[in-house]
């Protein structure tokens, strides 16, 4: 089972795969957070907003929901070429994966219901912009297990 | 994902056959960083995977892992 001389063995290729997979989620949060702040910056702040800040946020928002789109295409192809791949997949996506997954979607659960109990207790006090609370709702939703997956899968 | 009662000799066992961690990943179906996080103790394995690495070792799982204070749990010695 040592690695065969001619190309890369599978554990090196597992390794690279696990790498891009890795570096993919992080641009995911990012291209997340750069499309989303800048429209819940605008929905929470409408008139308190200078005019060349608000096209700056309409600019930075579009360039991120582009970005995201990219992504999703590259992380699509990405997904399509491991699957094609039987002994690659199992070995990217073997039982510590698994438990990371679901131990990150629970822990980004939990956090998306702290978001919404904190907006259910400031309703009564606050007039809180429904457009902008249900895009952080939406931000939070999917970047949080995101994050904690990268966290928990640190190494 | 640990679990504070689970040691286990992984280590060892690997040294005696001079297997790397991606040698012995190879053999179990995981990746290398799955049998680093079992070595260290940061990732408990199911029983499937568990039976699969004693599988490999040739020995029995309870030979690569165990509990730290199996003693305890057999009960008083007599």
């Amino acid at each position: 089972m040592t690695a065969e001389s001619s190309g890369p063995s599978l554990t090196d290729q597992v390794e690279s795969l696990e790498k891009s997979r890795r570096h993919m989620m992080i641009s995911l949060v990012g291209t997340l957070l750069l499309w989303f702040v800048p429209q819940i910056l605008e929905d929470a702040v409408p008139d308190a907003m200078p005019h060349a800040l608000k096209a700056t946020c309409v600019f930075l928002g579009m360039a991120g929901g582009l970005l995201w789109v990219v992504l999703m295409l590259r992380y699509h192809r990405f997904q399509n070429m491991v699957r094609n791949r039987p002994e690659l997949r199992d070995r990217l996506n073997d039982e510590r994966i698994g438990q990371l997954r679901r131990e990150a979607i629970y822990r980004g659960w939990v956090v998306l219901l702290v978001f919404v109990a904190a907006g259910v207790a400031l309703a009564p006090f606050v007039a809180l912009p429904v457009q902008a609370l249900l895009l952080t709702l939406l931000m939070v939703g999917v970047s949080a297990p995101l994050l904690f997956f990268l966290w928990l899968d640190r190494g | 994902m640990g679990h504070p009662d689970l040691t286990n000799r992984l280590k060892v066992l690997r040294a005696e056959r001079d297997w790397t961690q991606a040698e012995l990943a190879d053999r179990v179906g995981v990746s290398r960083k799955t049998i680093n996080t079992i070595e260290r103790g940061v990732f408990a394995p199911s029983a499937v995977l568990a039976l699969k690495i004693a599988r490999v070792f040739g020995v029995a799982v309870e030979e690569v892992f165990m509990l730290r204070n199996a003693q305890d749990m057999n009960g008083p010695a007599s």
